[in-house]
C-alpha cells in the first residue's frame, strides 16, 4: 500500500531523528512500567513501610508521566517542523487532506506500537534488575515479583496510548491550518527588537535567582524550611528562564557595543552567533539547565538522605534500646525487660540511666536562646532545643571530672554553630564546647536538633526526663533483633516517642529512604534521557541552520579549519552554559539541603560534599559524552553543505 | 595586462568511476584589468563549475587557471580561503548574507576576518555606502530590508576589500526587473571605476551590461560577443540571437 511505502521511506530518510526518538520513548515507557509494576507489587504491600512505598511510587510515577508528556509534545513539535514540508509536498502532488490525515494517523500508530513493544520488552527485563536493586536498597530479602505485572502493563498502555491520541489531535489541527503554498518559501528569520520590557525581564530574572540563592543560604532548620526551599525552587525556575532568554542577550549586546572586542575574528562570529542562538534557544537552554539541576538536586538529596540513615538513627537511639520517660524505670518494668530478653535469647548489656531537664524548645539569636518551653509551645520560629544535664550526671556518665561554677557550662552542639558565652532565657553561661558526647540524642525525634548543656545546677521548673539506654547481644538476623525490640516496646507499653529500638528505626528508615533513592534514581534517569534527546535534537536543528552559514563564511574567505573551530567553540559554549548553571544551582541548593538534613540528624558535611562532587563529575562526564556524540551528527549535517 | 588567464581548463567529476562527467572540456580565455565579462549558457553548460574554479572553491582537473600571476591550482584549501579573502569579491543570486549579523557587520565580515582595525573599516565603508546608496540601511538586519537592498549590501561586502576581481553568480536571479536594472547599473558604475567583473547569468538583459559576453555550451566556449559601439538594446538583441542558436544546437 502506498501509505506504508511513504511512511517507511520517510522513516528511513529521517533515521537520525526517529531512531533516538524511539529509543528514548522505549526507555520512558519502560520507566513508567517499572514504577507501576513496583507500586502494585504484592510482597511490598505487605511490608510495614508498604503504604509509604506505594505512595512514593505513585508520586514518582505521576512525575514521570508528566515528564513523558512534556517530552512527547516537545518532540512532536520538532517532528512537525521537520515533516511539514514533506506533508506540503504530498498535498501539492494531489493528496487530499483526507489522505494526509490517514497518513498521519498511521504514522502515529506505527510510532505507538514500536514505542510500546520496545518499551515493554525493555521494561520487563529491567524491571527484574530494578526490583533487585530496590530490594537491596531497602535491605529486604524476601521480596518476590511475577515476570509481568499485567495491570501495570495495561495501565502504561492506556497512558501512552492516550498521549499519542493527544498528539494525533494536535497534528490534525495543524494539518487543517497547513497551507501548502507557504511551504515553497523557506521561512525567513526575523530580527526581534528588544525594548525596555526585555531589560526589565533580564533584571527580574537576576533578582529572582539572587533572591532564591539568598533564601537557600539563610534557610534555618525549622518547620518552614521545606516550604522556603520550594519557594526558592520556583524562583530559580522563573529566574533561569528569564536569565537565559533575556539576561544572556543583554550581556551579549553589551559585548557587541564594545567595538574593539567585538570586531575580532573570534569574538565576531561567536558573539553574533550566540546572540542569534540565545534568541532562538534561550528557552530550551533554560530547560536543559533546569533538567540538569533537578537531576543533581534529586540525586544529591536522596543519596545523602540514604547515607545519613546511620547518623539519623544514632541521634534517635545512642544505644540499641533507648527509653525516654518521666521517671526512672521501676522494678516491674526492669523485670519485663529481662523476661522478654530471655524469651528472645538476648543478652542484655550494661544499662545506663540518667536524668536531664525536659527539652526546652526555642530558637537561637546568635548566642542567645529564646526559650519557648515545651514542644506544644513551638512556633514557626522554632529551630532548636536545649537539654540541661547537671555536672554530676555528666561526670557519672563520662567518668570525666568536671568542676563548674554557677555561671559556667559545657555544651555539645553538632547542628548549630555556637561560640563564647551562651544566654539561655535570662541566664548567661561562660560556655566551652565539648568535642564529643556519647549519649547525644534527640529524644523527641523532632526536627529541632538539641544542644546539650552541662551546668552545675539544672534550672528549676523545667521538669525532669529520664533516659534509659542499653545495648544487647542477640545472634540472628536484623529482623530477629527488630522483633525483639518490638516485643519489648509492646510489653513495656510505652508510646512510640518514649521507646526507640535501633533496628526497628533503622529498618523503617532504610525502607523509606531506600524508596526515595530508588524513585530519585529512576526520575533522574528519565530526566537524563529527556535532556539527552533535547540536546540531540537541538544539535540537529542547529546543524541544518549552520549549513548555509558555513558555506557563506567559506566563500567569503574563512578557511574550513577556522570555520569548524569557531562554530565548534561557539556550540560548546552554548552547551556548557546550562550545565554550568546547573552546577551553580546545586552549589546554592546544598546549604538549604544541609539544613533540611540537619533536621534529620545528619551532620556529616564532608560526606555531603563528597556526594555532591561525585554526582557533579558524573553529570559533567555524561554531558560531555552526549555532547561529543551529538556533535558528530552535527558535523555530518554541516559537512553536507 | 591580463588579470585572469585560463589555459585549456578541464573539470571532470567522478574521474575514476565508470562514467565520469566532463563538466568543462577545454576552456581558454583571458580577462584584462578593468573588464566586465558576462558568461552565458544554459543550465548544465558548466557556468557554475567555471566560476567555482575561478573563485578557488573548486580546482581544475586539467589545464591551468592563473589569476594575477597566482596559479589557482597550486593553492591548498586554507591558502585558497586566505586568497579569496584578500583578492576576490563575491555576489550571489541569493545574496548569502548572514542573518545573525547586521548589514554593517555583514559588510565588515571579510575585513574582520583579515583583522582590520575598526577605524579603517569605518573609513572604507563611508564612501562605499554613499556610492551604493545604503547609508540608511547599514544598521538594520538583512531580514528587515528588501531583496534589492540585500544585494546592495552583498555588493558592498564584496567591494570593501578592494578585490582584484568581482565574481557575480546570477546577481539578479532573485530580483524583479526594476531592481535588477538598478543592480546592473550599479555594476556598470562600479566597473567604470576600474573594477574588473565576471558575471555568470541566464539573462540577456543582464549580460547586455557587460562589455564582452562568453557563451558556454557542453563545457566549451561556443562563442564570444563584444559590445563595441552597439547600443544596449542592439547588443541585447545580438545576445538573444546567439542564445537562440546555442539552444537550437546550431553550429
Amino acid at each position: 500500500m502506498l501509505f506504508f511505502k511513504l511512511i517507511n521511506s520517510s522513516f528511513k530518510r529521517n533515521r537520525k531523528i526517529y531512531l533516538p526518538y524511539l529509543i528514548s520513548m522505549a526507555m520512558l515507557v519502560a520507566i513508567n512500567y517499572i514504577f507501576k509494576a513496583i507500586a502494585v507489587n504484592r510482597s511490598i504491600k505487605k511490608l510495614p513501610s508498604g503504604s509509604i512505598t506505594g505512595a512514593l511510587m505513585d508520586t514518582g510515577s505521576t512525575f514521570i508521566i508528566l515528564v513523558t508528556l512534556a517530552f512527547m509534545v516537545y518532540i512532536n513539535r520538532f517532528l512537525w517542523q521537520q515533516r511539514h514540508q514533506e506533508m506540503g509536498l504530498y498535498s501539492m502532488l494531489g493528496m487530499t487532506s483526507h489522505h494526509l490525515r490517514i497518513l498521519m494517523v498511521i504514522e502515529k500508530l506505527y510510532l505507538l506500537v514500536i514505542s510500546l513493544t520496545a518499551g515493554f520488552a525493555t521494561g520487563i527485563i529491567f524491571d527484574r534488575l530494578a526490583f533487585l536493586g530496590f530490594a537491596r536498597l531497602l535491605n529486604i530479602k524476601h521480596l518476590s515479583q511475577p515476570w509481568i505485572e499485567w495491570s501495570a502493563l495495561g495501565n502504561t498502555c492506556l497512558i501512552i496510548g492516550g498521549f499519542f491520541l493527544l498528539l494525533v489531535i494536535i497534528d490534525l489541527v495543524k494539518l487543517i491550518r497547513l497551507n501548502p503554498a507557504e511551504l515553497w518559501h523557506p521561512r525567513k528569520s526575523t530580527v526581534t527588537k528588544h525594548g525596555t520590557v526585555f531589560t526589565v525581564a533580564g533584571i527580574l530574572g537576576m533578582v529572582a535567582v539572587a533572591w532564591a540563592y539568598y533564601l537557600t543560604l539563610t534557610v534555618k532548620p525549622r518547620m518552614s524550611a521545606l516550604s522556603t526551599f520550594m519557594l526558592a525552587v520556583v524562583l530559580v525556575v522563573v529566574g533561569t528562564y528569564l536569565l537565559f532568554i533575556a539576561g544572556s542577550i543583554i550581556v551579549l549586546q553589551l559585548l557587541q557595543k564594545n567595538k574593539r572586542y567585538y570586531y575580532q575574528p573570534r569574538h565576531f562570529i561567536a558573539v553574533s552567533g550566540m546572540l542569534q542562538r540565545m534568541e532562538q534557544n534561550g528557552a530550551s537552554l533554560a530547560t536543559i539547565c533546569l533538567l540538569c539541576s533537578s537531576v543533581l538536586v534529586i540525586l544529591f538529596g536522596s543519596i545523602t538522605l540514604y547515607l545519613g540513615i546511620d547518623s539519623t538513627v544514632r541521634s534517635w537511639a545512642p544505644r540499641e534500646v533507648t527509653i525516654v520517660s518521666t521517671a526512672p524505670l521501676n522494678a516491674s518494668q526492669n523485670k519485663t525487660i529481662k523476661q522478654v530478653a530471655n524469651e528472645h535469647q538476648a543478652t542484655l548489656g550494661h544499662q545506663v540511666s540518667f536524668n536531664t531537664s525536659t527539652p526546652q524548645y526555642g530558637y537561637w539569636q546568635k548566642n542567645h536562646f529564646i526559650n519557648q518551653g515545651g514542644l506544644d509551645r513551638m512556633t514557626n520560629n522554632t529551630t532548636s532545643s536545649v537539654i540541661f544535664i547537671s555536672a554530676k550526671t555528666y561526670q557519672q556518665l563520662t567518668k570525666d571530672k568536671v568542676q563548674l561554677a554557677n555561671d559556667e557550662a559545657l555544651f555539645y552542639s553538632p547542628a548549630t554553630k555556637l561560640t563564647g558565652s551562651l544566654q539561655i532565657g535570662n541566664r548567661t553561661y561562660k560556655a566551652k564546647q565539648l568535642k564529643h558526647f556519647d549519649y547525644y540524642l534527640n529524644p523527641s525525634h523532632s526536627i529541632y536538633s538539641p544542644v546539650f548543656l552541662v551546668v552545675n545546677k539544672v534550672p528549676a521548673k523545667m521538669g525532669t526526663t529520664t533516659i534509659t539506654t542499653f545495648n544487647y547481644q542477640l545472634t540472628g538476623s536484623v529482623e530477629k533483633k527488630a522483633q525483639f525490640e518490638q516485643a519489648l516496646q509492646d510489653k513495656l507499653q510505652v508510646p512510640n516517642l518514649g521507646f526507640t529500638g535501633y533496628h526497628i528505626v533503622h529498618n523503617l528508615l532504610t525502607q523509606l529512604y531506600g524508596g526515595i533513592v530508588f524513585v530519585g534514581i529512576l526520575i533522574s534517569l528519565a530526566l537524563g534521557i529527556t535532556t539527552t534527546v533535547v540536546i540531540y535534537f537541538k544539535q540537529i536543528t542547529e546543524g541544518y541552520e549552520d549549513q548555509q552559514r558555513f558555506k557563506t563564511m567559506q566563500q567569503v574567505g574563512l578557511s574550513e579549519r577556522e570555520t569548524t573551530r569557531s562554530i565548534h567553540s561557539q556550540v560548546l559554549m552554548v552547551f556548557l552554559l546550562p550545565v554550568i548553571g546547573a552546577v551553580v544551582n546545586l552549589g546554592f541548593a546544598i546549604p538549604a539541603i544541609r539544613q533540611i538534613m540537619i533536621q534529620f540528624g545528619f551532620y556529616n558535611t564532608q560526606l555531603m560534599m563528597t556526594v555532591a562532587i561525585t554526582i557533579t563529575i558524573i553529570l559533567l562526564l555524561a554531558y560531555l559524552l552526549i555532547y561529543g556524540l551529538t556533535t558528530r551528527v552535527y558535523r555530518q549535517i554541516v559537512d553536507q553543505a | 595586462m591580463a588579470l585572469l588567464q585560463l589555459h585549456h581548463v578541464q573539470r571532470v567529476f567522478n574521474q575514476h568511476s565508470t562514467n565520469p562527467v566532463m563538466a568543462l572540456k577545454d576552456i581558454s580565455f583571458t580577462v584584462e584589468n578593468g573588464e566586465f565579462v558576462a558568461i552565458m549558457g544554459e543550465s548544465g553548460a558548466g557556468k557554475s563549475t567555471l566560476l567555482n574554479i575561478i573563485a578557488t572553491l573548486d580546482q581544475a582537473t586539467g589545464g591551468q587557471a592563473v589569476l594575477n600571476g597566482q596559479d589557482l591550482g597550486q593553492l591548498s584549501k586554507d591558502e585558497a580561503a586566505k586568497y579569496r579573502r584578500e583578492h576576490l569579491g563575491f555576489v550571489f543570486q541569493h545574496f548569502n548574507l548572514l542573518d545573525s549579523l547586521s548589514n554593517r557587520d555583514n559588510i565588515y565580515l571579510p575585513l574582520v576576518l583579515a583583522k582590520t582595525p575598526v577605524k579603517l573599516m569605518d573609513d572604507r565603508l563611508t564612501p562605499l555606502a554613499a556610492r551604493l546608496r545604503i547609508d540608511s540601511i547599514v544598521d538594520r538586519f538583512p531580514s528587515e530590508v528588501s531583496g534589492g537592498q540585500q544585494q546592495r549590501i552583498a555588493i558592498a561586502r564584496a567591494l570593501i576589500t578592494n578585490p582584484d576581481l568581482l565574481l557575480a553568480d546570477e546577481p539578479t536571479g532573485a530580483l524583479d526587473s526594476n531592481t535588477s536594472n538598478e543592480i546592473l547599473t550599479l555594476f556598470d558604475d562600479v566597473n567604470q571605476n576600474g573594477q574588473t567583473i565576471i558575471m555568470v547569468t541566464h539573462s540577456a538583459a543582464a549580460a547586455s551590461h557587460a562589455k564582452r559576453t562568453l557563451f558556454i555550451k557542453d563545457g566549451r566556449i561556443y562563442h564570444e560577443l563584444y559590445r563595441g559601439d552597439l547600443s544596449a538594446k542592439e547588443y541585447q538583441e545580438q545576445i538573444n540571437q546567439t542564445m537562440m542558436t546555442l539552444t537550437n544546437g546550431g553550429e
